[in-house]
């Protein structure tokens, strides 16, 4: 069995959950506290992916980072990034992708908490950086986690955009789910199902460890 | 002296609440704004602390403009020195009691935690996490975080009402002789008519979102603005009966002062030995 689809898919994962991570507290934290008319646009853009078609992401992406695009054209001659077919394109699909998977729960567990806590530490002169760090992100712990791991499983288990923007190049966007779907192509079972195997293993693994995490279980066993 | 004329509807689905205040509160002293449940009181705290903000209308305090919606001056709530008790405490519960109290101030005063501590009775509180104290102690611990920001203005919603009768007794007590020591603002709100009459200098009785009647303790019930019920405490001094305002009649808790129970409309008269 080749491990290189696997090495990549765990590459994505981790790049993508880090990055999106990074990206989903500020936009939270902007949800959260505003209410700007263009929240519920904001809202929709990033629920979007939930309900659209990966093939739909896919095809978008590929028409508008396409190299025959101005855009596209323009990424790739004045800054030489090309995005179709490559690593780098999968990443940021992968991110917008797993937008909501990241967000929701975030700006779930930033909702949930008093008022009181930040207007407290608004009252005491805090800084919203402070705020955000030392108030706010410490008392959603569980919905951070639940976020960061949903992204991770959800982007391990990318197919449809992945295989639209990042076709099937060995090394550097055959992720495992596509080298899954080439296998039975080529009616290679037994490959297919390892891939398959341990993805499923990884999948139900990290999902149960979010669910004891959060739950507790693994606190009461210590105690 | 802390003059505030605002107004404020508060929208939240098919209802909507109005806010529409004319008040003042003394300076270095101890104001209470006494009133039903729902009358408007956590929200005149909310907006006089620049958490809500007014329609329109203008808080100034010795001068200066908190608020004014004509010329839009808004003073920012950090900016008004004020440290806030809310009615759910607002304790970080990723913070121990000390983490909490530290968070509270740069450079804190030790001589006055220590003093704190001491006196609301944290000391074995210290190393804990608020979400496994009760409610009476988490009140302790967020008045005591209030008292160590050193405040000019101290803003306590229902800040004592968890707190068993003993202590509170002593927490009123510590908190008129902490104010007289330090010459902070407090404005507190309370239902409480015992603990109006014992730790406020100056009086603000609010109903249905409008401020009714204002000034010295002793004239607290000169109206009372739910039942239209009116009452006159002709003297000061310590209060010796419990006071309970209902819908529908006035009840005098002791009855071996007064036992007759009073009905719409009644005027009376309440002498306090």
């Amino acid at each position: 069995m080749d491990f290189e689809p696997l090495l990549l898919t765990f590459k994505l994962a981790s790049i993508t959950t880090i990055l999106l991570f990074l990206i989903a507290i500020p936009l939270c934290y902007w949800l959260v506290q505003t209410n700007s008319k263009t929240k519920p646009f904001v809202e929709t853009l990033v629920s979007m992916p939930l309900v659209l078609p990966p093939t739909v992401l896919g095809f978008y992406f590929l028409v508008f980072l396409s190299p025959n695009t101005t855009f596209g054209n323009w990424l790739e001659n004045m800054l030489g990034i090309k995005l179709v077919f490559s690593f780098l394109g999968l990443i940021i699909a992968s991110i917008i992708y797993s937008l909501p998977f990241m967000v929701h729960p975030i700006q779930s567990g930033l909702t949930a908490l008093p008022k009181s806590y930040t207007e407290t530490a608004v009252l005491m002169g805090k800084s919203k950086w402070t705020i955000l760090t030392k108030v706010l992100l410490p008392n959603i712990k569980p919905a951070i986690l639940t976020g960061l791991v949903l992204t991770f499983a959800h982007t391990i288990g990318e197919f449809g955009v992945v295989l639209m923007i990042g076709g099937n190049i060995p090394g550097k966007t055959k992720v495992a789910s596509i080298a899954i779907y080439d296998e039975v192509e080529t009616l290679n079972y037994a490959a297919a199902n390892q891939y398959s195997l341990i993805l499923l293993s990884i999948s139900f693994i990290i999902l149960l460890s979010v669910y004891l995490i959060n739950g507790g279980y693994l606190k009461r066993t210590i105690r | 002296m802390m003059y505030c004329n605002f107004q404020k509807t508060y929208n939240s689905g098919k209802r909507s609440f109005s806010i529409d205040i004319e008040a003042s509160f003394q300076l270095n002293a101890i104001n209470v704004v006494y009133g039903n449940s729902g009358a408007g009181k956590t929200s005149l705290l909310r907006l006089l602390s620049g958490l809500d903000k007014v329609d329109s209308g203008l808080i100034r305090v010795n001068k200066k403009d908190w608020l004014n919606t004509k010329n839009k001056t808004f003073l920012p709530s950090h900016q008004r020195e004020i440290a806030y008790v809310f009615q759910d405490y607002g304790l970080f519960p990723n913070m121990t009691v000390t983490e909490n109290l530290e968070f509270a101030k740069k450079d804190i005063n030790q001589t006055l935690l220590n003093e704190v501590v001491e006196m609301l009775e944290l000391e074995t509180l210290l190393k804990t996490k608020p979400n496994h104290l009760s409610g009476g102690q988490q009140q302790r611990i967020a008045l005591a975080r209030a008292i160590v920001q050193e405040p000019k203005f101290l803003f306590l919603d229902e800040p004592l009402t968890a707190i068993d009768e003993t202590l509170r007794s002593k927490l009123q007590t510590y908190l008129i002789q902490l104010q007289k020591k330090q010459k902070f603002t407090v404005i507190m709100v309370s239902h409480n008519l015992q603990e109006v009459l014992k730790v406020a200098s100056h009086v603000c009785v609010i109903h249905q979102g409008k401020a009714t009647s204002q000034g010295i303790p002793s004239l607290l019930l000169k109206e009372n603005p739910k039942n239209t019920l009116k009452a006159v405490v002709i003297s000061s001094g310590t209060l010796t009966i419990d006071v309970v305002v209902e819908t529908q009649k006035m009840t005098i808790l002791k009855e071996n002062i007064l036992s007759k129970n009073y009905t719409i409309g009644d005027e009376v008269e309440i002498k306090i030995h």
